[in-house]
């Protein structure tokens, strides 16, 4: 069995004194896409958070590709290959499209190449290029943030609810985006408080409450047992 | 006049002046300069009082004993802990419940209280308004917070508050002012939970301001200060009062009065209790900072009544001058029960005087029998922690714990599914849905404590920060001689010849060398008329000597932190492949591009 490609061991981590993460233990094998579900407030943004870098863990262990991470700046991590979608889409809504796109230019890859990527994902926003971001609907925005994410060259994709705030009909055009890029090799985890989308393209699937992955196992398990009694029906 | 004056003479004499202007013009000159520097000095000091030169014959004012305090106290007669992971709160124990809880807390010149009879944790009782939120309920439930509580504050106020749901029996009261905060809860007949201060505390309190004064009559005054009427002074008697009021021992009997105290919330069959009260005070004096948190209730019924006590009190006491800390606590229990058959207790558990009768169908042993329930008793030790100015005392009564998970099999059983499926529950009532789903997986641990108090008190002493002098009292001359710029060497006193000092400001008609005194002339004027610029540059901006080996020693210390913080970055780059995790793999970074 290869090594996955991320690993967290009894990870556990607080805010101040309220813990959230209360041994969180996960593995995403390499060119697999994970469904993490669970309700809100059961730690799953504060578990991507950690993994990310932008939180620091009280305890446990954190393996990329086998290696242990400790302490990882965020932005060697997004130089490394490991790149964050974070919830709110966070495009710059005074930019052109094309800017935003533009912006990943700076991580090293060439403008051109940029744009060719984004475009080829979603071709909508070639027609909305010069459209400042603030101005367009949720779903392109959330198009834009995915684009702009993928022109990094991701190994590691960190995607925290797609869905929020769109149209279903969006948030299906979307995860079948992500299905094209889990297919190119790129290892997703996937947040999401919605489950029945997110399980129709994972491979894999953690139930996360309380700070504890309770449940894991393929899709189809993870629907029929879990839907109703963690997912409250929300699924 | 003043030295202080005087030494400002050394400023209206610059190089132009001394070179531009004839000696025979410019001596009178210099005389109406330095009369006029004088006299607006004079007349700023005493615009200014602050700025004004200290008298010798004033007396100083005392010394303050710390210049900076903190303090802590919280108490609660009855705390009920619920650890159970399902419970969708992040907080550990997940659910928590305090009767009579108050709490104090103190800052150098600020102070909060609070009071409340049931306060149901932190997270709840502080963000009641994020679980309405998320529970889905109406927002107007918890736009004002938790309601049930009582809460004052120094200086922002409001300076009292005072909750009284059932008048004359059960009360709330927060009071903080400059000299004492308090919160205090009583389920009383009399509304007066200070009256057992005195007994309570050690030595019938040390005097620290009002509580070494008469905690009776500041439970008075702390009752007159709100709308409640004054004290009945039966109501002492009848009141529930901690074991030590009668200095009662841990094992001996405690006394009370039969009359029963206000209608106390209970759970029926898990504890009933007769009467409790709290107090969380800090009292600030002058001379010291004294920190209590007394909790006391009556008599307790546990568990239908196979554990029965008779009063139970404890009370922590810090106190906090400046120079030392000292704590004391102590936990009084009164008789107890278990099965009918009257135990005494320390604090590894149960003793009964004269051997052991047994309990009927259990293990002799009456700790074994409790655990044959899931139920253990113990009495947790008093933890007094004293660190030089900064004095903690943690006292908890009794701890029940009581384990649930026998429950599960039953919990289990139950047709929980069939029952919630035909319920239409709405979308925003989903997490009620889960959490009414998740009651077959409960097996929650009940953990029961009777009495806690904890109370903390700190105080700092300022820092002592080196003087540099007023770049006006250097003695340019002094300075320039690598002399020590003390105040002996700021008057060199007049008659030395060529000597750069200045003199008396009192002696102005003396000033400059034409008399033939011997006095120097002002500025280091060497009799010619020439002023040296070197004086003149010296006196002006080199910093006093004292402050070199301090800049000396901070400098030392920043250079060896940055290069101790280098010395890490090379050490952790030469040991970051070889270095491993608990799971025996290497630490770094890989890149995820090429895994």
């Amino acid at each position: 069995m290869s090594v996955p490609i991320l690993e967290v061991c009894g990870l556990r981590a607080a805010y101040g004194r309220i813990e959230v993460l209360r041994g969180v233990d996960l593995a995403i094998p390499k060119g697999a896409v994970v469904a993490l579900l669970g309700p809100n407030g059961a730690g799953k943004s504060t578990l991507l958070k950690v993994i990310s870098g932008q939180m620091a863990p009280t305890e446990g262990d954190i393996h990329l590709a086998g290696v242990h991470v400790h302490e990882p700046e965020p932005e060697k991590l997004a130089r490394l290959g490991l790149c964050t979608i974070p919830e709110g889409r966070s495009v710059f809504p005074n930019l052109t499209v094309e800017e935003n796109l533009t912006l990943v230019s700076y991580a090293g890859v060439p403008a051109d190449a940029v744009l060719e990527t984004a475009f080829a994902y979603f071709p909508k926003l070639e027609q909305r290029r010069k459209q400042l971001a603030g101005t367009m609907s949720g779903g392109e925005q959330q198009m834009l943030a995915l684009s702009r994410a993928l022109a990094s060259d991701p190994a590691l994709l960190l995607l925290d609810e797609l869905s929020m705030g769109l149209a279903p009909l969006i948030v299906e055009e979307l995860y079948d985006t992500v299905a094209q890029i889990a297919e190119t090799g790129v290892s997703i985890l996937c947040i999401e408080q919605f489950a029945r989308t997110a399980l129709r393209v994972s491979d894999y699937a953690a139930v996360m409450t309380g700070g504890r992955i309770v449940a894991t196992g393929e899709p189809d398990e993870i629907n029929q047992t879990m839907s109703e009694v963690i997912l409250g029906g929300a699924a | 006049m003043s030295p202080r004056m005087s030494l400002s003479t050394p400023m209206s004499s610059t190089p132009m002046s001394s070179t531009a202007i004839p000696a025979r013009v410019r001596r009178p000159l210099v005389r109406g300069a330095l009369a006029a520097t004088a006299l607006t000095l004079t007349s700023c000091l005493l615009a200014h009082p602050s700025l004004a030169v200290e008298e010798p014959e004033a007396e100083a004012p005392p010394a303050a004993a710390f210049s900076g305090y903190s303090s802590a106290a919280s108490a609660s007669p009855l705390k009920i802990e619920i650890y159970e992971p399902t419970i969708p709160i992040p907080s550990e124990p997940q659910a928590e419940v305090m009767l009579a809880y108050t709490r104090a807390d103190t800052s150098s010149g600020s102070g909060k209280s609070r009071a409340t009879w049931i306060w149901p944790g932190d997270a709840i009782g502080e963000g009641l308004k994020t679980f309405v939120e998320q529970l889905g309920l109406p927002a107007i439930l918890g736009a004002a917070g938790y309601p049930v509580q009582t809460n004052a504050e120094h200086p922002g106020g409001p300076d009292h508050e005072t909750l009284e749901p059932i008048p004359g029996t059960l009360m709330m009261r927060s009071t903080a002012d400059s000299d004492q905060v308090a919160g205090r809860v009583g389920f009383t007949t009399d509304q007066d939970v200070d009256k057992d201060d005195i007994a309570a505390e050690p030595g019938g309190g040390d005097g620290a301001s009002r509580a070494g004064g008469g905690g009776l009559l500041s439970g008075l005054l702390g009752g007159s200060r709100s709308a409640g009427p004054l004290s009945d002074p039966l109501g002492l008697l009848s009141s529930v009062l901690g074991g030590s009021q009668q200095g009662v021992s841990m094992n001996g009997p405690l006394a009370r009065a039969d009359a029963g105290p206000g209608a106390v919330p209970s759970i029926p069959g898990i504890i009933e209790i007769d009467g409790l009260t709290s107090v969380s005070r800090t009292d600030t004096g002058d001379d010291q900072i004294g920190t209590t948190a007394r909790a006391s209730l009556g008599d307790i019924s546990l568990l239908g009544g196979i554990v029965e006590l008779e009063g139970v009190s404890v009370v922590s006491r810090t106190v906090a001058d400046g120079q030392e800390g000292r704590a004391s606590g102590k936990a009084t229990i009164g008789a107890i029960r278990i099965a009918g058959v009257e135990f005494g207790f320390d604090e590894n558990g149960p003793i009964v005087p004269g051997g052991n009768p047994g309990i009927p169908g259990l293990p002799d042993d009456p700790l074994a029998a409790l655990n044959a329930l899931g139920i253990s008793l113990k009495m947790p030790k008093t933890t007094r922690t004293v660190d030089g100015t900064t004095a903690e005392v943690v006292t908890r009564g009794l701890e029940l714990t009581i384990d649930l998970a026998l429950l599960r099999p039953i919990l289990s059983a139950l047709p929980l599914q069939q029952i919630l499926d035909p319920i239409p529950f709405p979308d925003e009532a989903a997490i009620l849905k889960s959490l009414l789903g998740a009651i077959p997986g409960l097996a929650p641990k009940i953990v029961v404590t009777l009495g806690t108090a904890r109370s903390k008190t700190a105080t700092v002493q300022g820092i002592d920060l080196p003087t540099i002098g007023d770049p006006d009292d250097l003695d340019p001359g002094s300075v320039n001689d690598g002399e020590d710029p003390g105040p002996g060497s700021t008057d060199p006193g007049p008659g030395a010849p060529g000597d750069a000092g200045t003199p008396p400001l009192d002696s102005g008609s003396d000033l400059g060398g034409a008399d033939g005194d011997g006095s120097a002339p002002i500025g280091g004027d060497n009799g010619t008329g020439e002023v040296s610029d070197d004086l003149t540059n010296a006196g002006a901006g080199l910093p006093p000597l004292n402050s070199i080996p301090g800049a000396l020693m901070f400098g030392g210390l920043a250079a060896a932190g940055v290069l101790g913080m280098w010395l890490r970055r090379i050490g952790a780059a030469a040991l970051g492949g070889a270095g491993s995790c608990s799971h025996g793999l290497d630490t770094g970074l890989p890149d995820l591009r090429k895994a």
